[in-house]
Parts: C-alpha cells; structure tokens; sequence
C-alpha cells in the first residue's frame, strides 16, 4: 500500500485541506439524521398548530376554512372562552379525570411490575395478559365498557349485585353522580399496561448486588423498595406519568363513546368541549381558542412536569 | 455537478408539474372513464329497511344518465354530521347531499346549500308534499328536498298490558296509569321504554310530550316558553313515565328490549316498524302501533336531500335530475313500499302497499296531523345542536336527579334564551 500511495503523495501535493474537527463531523451527521424528522414534525404538526391559532383569531360565522382570511381578525373568541363560566367547570373535570385516571393506573402498573420482576409459575402466560389492554383501541375499550356497564342488565350491577355491594342497580353512565367513575374505570384499563411497561424495563436494570447488600445491612422489603426500588424508579416513574398525564388530559376516545359529555356536562372535560363547539354547535372559532388554551394549560403541565423528571434522572 | 442540477431541476419541475396536475384534477368534477362520478355519501346505504329504495333509484338514475355514475357508499350515523361538517368547512363537500333533516338548517344558515327555489318552482313538490316540506325553509328559501316526514305512534306489546290488567292508553294519564302497572309486576318487564342516557334522543323524547301538550320550546318570534304551565306539566308526565323505564340505556338497547317481550311501550316514528319485523314470532303477533296518547300528534322531519352550494353548474344540474327524480310519484311510491313508511308526496300510499303494510294507513294520517317537534324560532333552528344538549341536559335532570320540576324548566329556560349568545 506504501508503495503504490507513495509517488501519488511526491508527485499530486495536496492542496492545504481545512480538515473538519471529529466534533463537527458529529453535529453534521446528527443534523441529517434529525432534519426529515424535523420536516415531517414541521409539517404534520407546526401547520395544524398555525391553523388552530389563525382560527381562533378569527370572529364571523367561521364557514370556509380554507379561506380564513375573510373573517376578521378578534379577540373576542378568547374573551368569550375565558369568561365563560363553564371553562372553570370543564378544566377542573379535565383534573379530576386526569389525576382519576393517573393515580390508580400507576398503582396498578407498579404493582403489576413488580410481579412481573419477579419469577414466577406462568409468568410467560401472565405477562402478555396483563399488557394486553396496551393493544386495543380506545373506543372498542369504550364499546365493550358501555355494555358493561350497562344500567339495567349490565355485567358489573350483576356482580356488585351478587357479592351484595348493591341492592339496586346503578345506571353508571346516566348519573351525574356516577358518570365520571364510570368513564375513569375504562381509561385505567387501558392505560396502566404502559406503566407496567416502563417500570419493568427500569426494575430489570437495577443490578442485583444493590438488594444482596441491602439484606446483608439488614433491610426489610419495605426498606428496600424505599431505598433501592424507588429510587432506580423515579425518573422512569416521573417520564410515564407525564406522558400519561398529558395524553389523558385531552383524552376523548372514552370520554365521547360513552357519555358524549353528559350526563348533565358531568364528564364534559375541555376535550369533549372542543368537540361540541366544532361539530356540534359549529363555533370553529370558540372551538379553536378552547383548543389553544388547552394547549397552554398542557404545555405548563409539561414545563412542571419536566422539572420533576429531571430532578428525579439527578 | 452541473449535470446534476439539471437532473435536479428536471426531477423537480416533473414533481411540481404532476402536483400541479394532480391539483388540477381534483379542482372540477369528478370524472372516471370519460363518466361524470357523484359521491353520495349516506348513512342508509347498507340500512336493511332504506337501501333497497336508493340501489333501485340510483340504477334507474343511472339508466337514464350513461354519462353519470352515483358513488353511492355508507358513513355511519354516529358520525355522519360531524364528518360533513368537516368536509364542508374544509371546502370539499359531497355532490349529493343527504343529511338528517334537524340539521339541514344550520348547514344552510352557514351558505354551505345552494337555494332550490327556482327549481322546485317547476315541479308540482310544493303542491303535493307534506306540510313539513317548510321545515326546508331558512330565511325565506328552500334548500332541500324532505324525504321522509312522520307523526310518532305508540307502539305497544298487547300481552304485557293484557296482563297487567291496563288498557292500551290514550291520554298521558292513561299511559303513566299503564306504564306503572306494568312495572309493578314482577320480572324484568318495564312499563315504558326510552332513552335515558344522554344522548340527541333525548331531544325527541322530551319534545314528543312538550308538543303533545300543546306546548313547544318557543314561539315563531323568539320568544322562549319552556317554562310555561304547559311546559311543566310535560316535563313532569316525562318524569314520572321515565321512571317506569329501564335505566342508563340508549335507543337501540331500548328497541332490542321492545323486540325482546321487555318493554311494554314506546313512543317512536315508522320506521321503527322494519325492526318489529324482525321480533321472534311469539313476540311479534304481540306488538302492535296506534296513536300516541297525547291530545297534538308529535311529529318530525327524518331526512333530506340537498344540493351543495358553489357545485359546478354540470354537478348541480346532474344532482338536481337525481333529486327530481326521487320526487316522481312512481319513486315515491316505491319509496313507501319498500321503506314500510309514507313518502311525503300525496297519494304516495297505495293499495299495493296497504296491503303489504296495513299500518301505513295509521301513519300517513299521523304524518298529515303531525306538529313538528322542532323548535319554531329562526335563532334556535340554526342553532339546533345547541338547542338539543340544553334540552337533553333538562331530560336527564328529570331522568336521574330529584331536581323540582320547575327548577329544571327555569334552568332550561335560560338556556334557551342563552342560544345564538355568541
């Protein structure tokens, strides 16, 4: 190779070469690896969010949405959203629903992941199972859940029945009383198996020489999940729950299918509202400016949210 | 490098010129194989009772027309509204137009319908349809063509009153009395069967005993009246009766209950008749129809075809040949007898029919007495949607609260005169 490389090297000197520093060849390779990413977000998700904003700027009877620009420009579509005393109500059903559905679907995940961490007979058949809901669709989980808890000849006012929690039946979706338990049950189902997910990822990486010292120091199980368990946990923990936080929080799948907001506005959470003032009442507009805020309200969730998580990673 | 930039741009400019064409293409009227193509999108297209009449109508359209092919395909219900809603708003919507009736307005308020005044002028439609053709009426124009208007009947299982002793009622009175006595029975019998989630149903429920009474959301200047004496006593025989059905159910739970031999009355349109055919044979010889027990018979607009506003004058024109077409008396007798329900053109009951569907008779007469339970003022006809959750809203307070009676009509009240607000 010496050889044949050589005359070259005596007889074509290279011109001074600005040599790129291993640095910047790194920033570059990243950039091209990230820029059809960033064109495909930019495309799918800047131009929705420029039109929802336009939109919500907008004041007429919003009928072409294709031509925004012959509607006047206004305010008034935030002032009558955020004057309207049933923002108030819709944002506090949208935090009751979020944090109903959040705490008792980490619960659960936490507790199913660590069984699943541990070994046991039929574990293989046991671990699918439970990650099971993670596939299906939310309004199929809606459909199933609306015959379920049906009010006259629903399966689960015949089990309550049978053990003899309840002597009469209960219409769980016709009640404002029981209409938001009744859309929470559902949502956990379906969302706790993402925890389970993620929390047994991180039990598996925490190396078993962190729990054989805790024995040897004398740690009860309690102390050790406290001391080793919890600790391994808490960024993965933070990261799922604000996942799960912001997509509950403007949740609909479950919400529309089986109470389509009532009864009585009683699970009408800002998601559903959208949903109204667009397609059923065809206020785009106040529609678009409820979607803004909504995006306001979840983005400084996520600010918060994202403190928490990198305190938890340090 | 030179090369290939040229390369570039070459690739660029055919890119930009199959995008272009591709624009082009989707700017005038569908065409396939030289055919001009109308999307007709319906939510009847695969309903066992309703599409046998649109496969017939649009064969003998296409018939006719060589040149003119009807894409006609199914959107569910449920989402029926919402999906035109979005494709008129985007600037995309269907070439025919079929939409639930209670809607029609608030698409033509918003100039999404194109006014067919001048058209239906040279037809006989405004002569011989139903009265609840002016249901099509916004700011003194047409914008449709009603296909199907109805009275609500009562429909009821003999055995279920013979047993509990009751005659079939004909008063509200008459209908709580019978209601209670079949509840009060052991068994999973109910004595009225309704929706009593909420649901747009509830709408039509409620506003059936509101208009038996004599009474309605507002009067045609504006005024909202749905806390007037009247008024209260509907939402009071609402309750009661309401409380003899079963709980946290939709319609269609309700009608498989009704089929089942569970239910001993309901009040609904004509068409529920196609379901009843479908009852086991020892509950179908018990089920039987006839007048609601109110003193005014409740009745509505089902659907409607229209013409969107803005179609090419080639599209509107093949539409309307379609529309005029469904209103012929030959299509709209076929209407009512493969339909088992009257079409709205005059005379469109035969004999043939009759003998097919003696209950027809019993519903072309509720349909000529009905009193439209759709609000009369302008301000809550474009704003049905509105309209219709403020008054499900009230139903299910009358449904699942202790709420005072007069404390769900004051609330529903302002919410009424809340409408068109903003």
């Amino acid at each position: 190779m010496t050889d044949v490389l050589a005359p070259a090297r005596t007889t074509r000197p290279s011109p001074p070469k600005r040599r790129r520093s291993r640095a910047q060849r790194d920033r570059i390779f990243a950039w091209s690896m990230l820029t059809p990413t960033i064109a495909a977000v930019g495309l799918l998700m800047a131009y929705p969010i420029y039109i929802a904003i336009n939109l919500s700027f907008r004041g007429g009877e919003i009928a072409d949405l294709q031509n925004l620009g012959q509607y006047p420009l206004t305010l008034g579509n935030y002032a009558d959203v955020i004057t309207d005393p049933q923002l108030l109500g819709d944002i506090w059903r949208s935090i009751v629903y979020t944090v109903g559905v959040v705490v008792p679907a980490f619960a659960i995940g936490l507790g199913l992941a660590l069984l699943l961490n541990k070994t046991f007979p039929g574990k293989r058949i046991v671990r699918p199972l439970a990650l099971l809901p993670w596939a299906v669709p939310g309004v199929a989980v809606s459909a199933a859940f609306s015959w379920m808890l049906d009010g006259s000849f629903g399966v689960i006012n015949y089990l309550l029945r049978s053990v003899g929690l309840i002597e009469q039946n209960v219409a769980w979706l016709a009640s404002s009383d029981t209409a938001m338990t009744a859309v929470i049950i559902p949502t956990v189902w379906k969302f706790y198996p993402f925890f389970t997910l993620v929390l047994v990822a991180a039990l598996q990486a925490i190396p078993g020489d962190l729990y054989e010292a805790a024995r040897l120091d004398g740690a009860s199980a309690w102390q050790q999940f406290r001391y080793v368990t919890w600790p391994a946990l808490r960024a993965p923990a933070a990261l799922a729950i604000v996942i799960t936080g912001v997509g509950v929080f403007r949740e609909f799948d479950f919400i529309f299918p089986l109470t389509g907001g009532g009864p009585d506005d009683a699970t009408t959470t800002l998601a559903v509202r959208i949903y109204n003032e667009a397609f059923e009442y065809f206020t785009f507009g106040a529609s678009a400016a409820i979607g803004v805020v909504t995006m306001v309200i979840a983005g400084a969730l996520l600010l918060m949210a994202g403190r928490s998580v990198r305190e938890g990673m340090n | 490098m030179i090369a290939l930039h040229r390369k570039l741009r070459r690739g660029l400019a055919v890119a930009a010129a199959a995008v272009l064409l591709a624009a082009a293409g989707g700017c005038g009227p569908s065409t396939e194989d030289g055919k001009l193509v109308l999307e007709f999108p319906s939510w009847q297209a695969d309903d066992e009772s309703f599409s046998p009449f649109w496969h017939e109508l649009i064969a003998a359209y296409e018939n006719a027309h060589p040149d003119v092919d009807i894409d006609f395909y199914q959107v569910p219900f449920d989402s029926f509204v919402a999906q035109q809603t979005t494709r008129f708003a985007a600037g995309d919507p269907p070439d025919i137009v079929h939409l639930p009736s209670s809607n029609a307005v608030e698409f033509a308020a918003r100039g999404w319908l194109a006014p067919l005044d001048e058209r239906l002028a040279g037809t006989d439609v405004l002569r011989t349809w139903t009265p609840l053709q002016e249901q099509m009426k916004w700011d003194g124009h047409y914008y449709g063509l009603l296909l199907l208007g109805y009275g609500y009947a009562l429909f009821y299982n003999e055995q279920l009153l013979q047993q509990a002793g009751v005659q079939v009622p004909k008063t509200p009175e008459q209908l709580l009395t019978a209601a209670r006595a079949v509840s009060a029975k052991q068994g999973d019998s109910f004595g009225f069967g309704a929706t009593t989630v909420q649901n747009p149903d509830n709408y039509t429920e409620l506003t059936s005993f509101l208009v038996g009474n004599h009474a309605s959301w507002s009067e045609p200047d504006g005024k909202i009246t749905a806390d007037t004496e009247r008024a209260r006593t509907a939402l009071e025989q609402y309750r009661e009766v309401l409380a003899t059905a079963p709980p946290g159910i939709q319609s269609q739970q309700r009608n498989e209950l009704f089929l089942n031999g569970q239910i001993a009355m309901l009040v609904d349109g004509p068409f529920l008749l196609s379901e009843v055919e479908g009852a086991s044979a020892e509950v179908r010889e018990h089920l039987k129809v006839t007048a609601p027990p109110f003193d005014v018979v409740p009745g509505g607009v089902s659907n409607s075809l229209h013409i969107p506003a803005g179609a090419e004058p080639e599209v509107a024109d093949a539409v309307w040949d379609f529309v005029e077409l469904a209103s012929q008396p030959r299509w709209q007798e076929r209407y009512t007898q493969l339909t088992g329900v009257p079409a709205p053109r005059e005379g469109s009951v035969t004999e043939q029919a009759l003998a097919e569907t003696p209950e027809l008779e019993l519903f072309a007469r509720l349909a000529d007495e009905a009193v439209d339970i759709f609000p009369e003022s302008p301000q809550l006809r474009r704003n049905y949607g509105r309209v219709g959750d403020a008054v499900a809203a009230a139903a299910i307070r009358l449904i699942a609260t202790d709420l005072p009676v007069a404390q769900v009509a004051q609330s529903l009240q302002r919410d009424l005169e809340g409408v068109g607000d903003d």
